[in-house]
């Protein structure tokens, strides 16, 4: 960078405005007025004067919202000459990236802008940036990673604040704007984290095939919408992806249930009943148990619903 | 794609003076033509391509071993003690559920061009096992007649088989008998087709040939004294298929008389789990993946037992109807399924050939 004479700005001179640079999210105010106080001490924010946007801010928009009250700033300025657009991104990274740690959004933000405004290829950004970023050199992280700018403010800033994971707010930045927004609010109610989400709208997603109805439609239905707990909703889909087998299967437990047998004896399926014999499970401690167990069987197997239960094989 | 177009063949430098060669470079003379030391360096040197572009590309190879091999079958389903002569591996037609798509490593359509190895192969093979009665396939990793307007191997191995104690089966989703019809087969080829309703096969089996022609050609075959066989595999269940699929079996007896046919194979749509997010990616529009499907005991996924059970007693009771005699068999399915069907399971593969038409020992 060119040196440059320290200058006092006002703080309405400023463009604060104009995030074309800034790589923070959220942008909170950092606590400066108690610094500046304990330590007498401001580091001057790096600006650019641009003529149709005033001064950018290429380095300190913690600061300036902090300072707004205040009348000078000091400031290092710089004309689009001297800092083109390609340096006061790398400027903003790097500085960024030495004093402190992205979260994930800003990590987006931090690819996106670096393949943007400083016309970095795929290829360099998986290979020398992720890795800055402490991310896989990997392209679908890029591509991941990017698809997080689509996400609306919420949404970012669950990911940003780690309420929702940054898997789970791929997974949102794949859907459509109005499945994201309805999607967002059932993964907010019912805290899915990554396996659970990836559950219910890959349910949702084959829903919407079979029934060749939007996932946006589907998730503004009663059913989906009035669970309360994740094995309720995961239970209701799996019924309505797979209605034969959950039929199939409820007549089976149905049936089980018929025979009344004491909680020691479990008949147990085949795995998605695809095998010709089921499994009958015994737990006993001692031989006279084993005697009741068996008297309980023989009786079941004179039962009706046996005979049914073996045809189901 | 109706005909084979290649734009890209690449040809092994030891088959480089084949008939089969010789007759694609004629043929192909758009196309970018390349020789290649042998396939498998040029794969160690190439990146891998999509299934799209590799369905356009050609490998002239020499095979090295392996010509003939048990079909591979499915762990824990029946077989039906099929053995297929290797004769190729691709297809240009572009079926969604094709199950080579699985293939990473599929660089392109390859057709192998040293025939005089394959029948040597058959030789060793019938004098190893003289006591018994095989059928062998060309059609596992292939269309058997669809290269036939390139080049025919039929005219190779129909009449190399007139005389041998071996049925070969040429299987196809094609129309391309032109070439068979002046053959002494001395019946023991039986061409074969892969049958569908109308809807799955516009839909489902783009470039290939539409039923009305299959069965046009299968007639075609029967006038020339062919045996011919019918395979209903993968049958897809969609809305209204009971009434596509008793319908596809009628027309094929508008077509063809039941004394013609050897047999028909029945096989519900089943694929490895890889399969499905490439049919996802690659045909957007099918809806065939999202049917209720439950992982089988060889780790396929399948239709739910109770499903598959269903299809199999409608199909059978549909031909049975019209052609009480015509043998009928299950591929890869289960025994308890057969019993299902049947009302009796073959213990093991050999009795499952047992049931096709005048097998003799």
């Amino acid at each position: 960078m060119p040196t440059k004479k320290l200058i006092v700005i006002s703080p309405q001179e400023i463009n604060e405005k104009d995030k074309t640079f800034c790589l923070s999210f959220p942008l909170l105010p950092f606590p400066l007025a108690f610094f500046i106080r304990e330590t007498g001490f401001l580091s001057p924010l790096v600006l650019r004067k641009e003529k149709a946007k005033g001064y950018q801010i290429v380095l300190g928009f913690k600061r300036m919202a902090a300072l707004k009250k205040t009348k000078r700033i000091p400031a290092f300025v710089f004309s689009g000459k001297e800092l083109p657009n390609k340096k006061a991104i790398l400027l903003s990274f790097y500085e960024n990236l030495s004093e402190r740690r992205f979260n994930e959004i800003e990590k987006s933000i931090a690819i996106e802008k670096l393949r943007s405004l400083a016309k970095i290829t795929d290829e360099k950004l998986i290979k020398f940036f992720l890795p800055l970023l402490g991310l896989p050199r990997n392209k679908d992280y890029l591509k991941n990673y990017l698809r997080l700018g689509k996400l609306e403010e919420a949404a970012k800033k669950a990911v940003a604040q780690r309420e929702i994971s940054v898997e789970v707010g791929i997974i949102l930045a794949g859907l459509c704007l109005l499945e994201r927004k309805l999607f967002f609010s059932l993964i907010k109610r019912l805290r899915l984290n990554q396996n659970k989400a990836r559950i219910i709208i890959a349910l949702l997603e084959e829903i919407g095939r079979r029934e060749e109805k939007s996932i946006a439609l589907l998730l503004r239905e009663k059913p989906v919408q009035s669970p309360q707990d994740f094995p309720t909703l995961r239970n209701y889909l799996l019924t309505r992806r797979y209605p034969e087998f959950k039929a199939y299967e409820k007549r089976f437990f149905g049936l089980v249930k018929g025979l009344k047998l004491p909680s020691k004896i479990k008949i147990i399926p085949p795995p998605f009943f695809e095998e010709d014999r089921l499994k009958v499970n015994l737990e006993i401690k001692e031989h006279k148990e084993l005697k009741e167990i068996l008297s309980y069987l023989n009786s079941a197997f004179q039962k009706k619903e046996f005979g049914e239960i073996l045809s189901m094989f | 794609m109706e005909k084979f177009g290649p734009e890209e063949i690449f040809i092994e430098k030891s088959v480089l003076n084949s008939t089969l060669a010789g007759s694609v470079i004629k043929k192909f003379s758009r196309a970018k033509i390349s020789e290649v030391a042998t396939i498998k360096n040029y794969l160690k040197e190439t990146p891998a391509v999509s299934i799209d572009r590799a369905k356009k590309r050609l490998f002239i190879a020499r095979k090295k071993g392996g010509f003939i091999k048990p079909c591979p079958g499915t762990p824990r389903y029946l077989c039906c003690n099929y053995y297929i002569l290797d004769l190729g591996f691709g297809c240009f037609y572009d079926c969604c559920y094709c199950y080579l798509q699985v293939y990473s490593n599929f660089p392109g359509i390859i057709l192998y061009a040293n025939l005089d190895d394959f029948f040597q192969a058959v030789e060793q093979f019938l004098k190893r096992n003289p006591s018994l009665f095989y059928r062998l396939g060309t059609g596992e990793f292939t269309d058997s007649l669809a290269f036939e307007n390139i080049y025919s191997y039929a005219r190779e191995l129909i009449p190399f088989f007139a005389h041998k104690k071996i049925m070969l089966e040429l299987k196809t989703k094609s129309d391309y008998v032109d070439n068979l019809l002046d053959l002494a087969h001395g019946g023991r080829s039986v061409i074969s087709w892969s049958l569908n309703p109308p809807l799955i096969i516009k839909n489902e089996e783009k470039g290939s040939v539409p039923l009305d022609r299959r069965l046009k050609a299968a007639r075609t075959c029967i006038q020339a004294g062919y045996p011919v066989g019918f395979h209903f595999d993968p049958i897809i269940t969609y809305p209204g298929w009971e009434e596509d699929y008793r319908w596809t079996v009628e027309e094929i007896f508008r077509y063809v008389s039941a004394e013609s046919i050897v047999w028909i194979s029945l096989g519900t749509l089943r694929f490895p789990p890889a399969l499905k997010d490439i049919i996802a990616r690659r045909f957007p529009g099918t809806k065939i993946i999202y049917a209720e499907f439950i992982t089988g005991l060889d780790g396929k996924r399948r239709y739910f037992k109770p499903k598959r059970i269903e299809i199999y007693q409608k199909m059978v009771s549909w031909i049975k109807e019209i052609a009480p005699k015509v043998p009928l068999y299950l591929c890869m399915e289960s025994q308890d399924v057969w019993k299902k069907v049947f009302g009796f399971s073959p213990g093991n593969p050999r009795e499952v050939e047992r049931i096709f038409f005048g097998i003799k020992d």
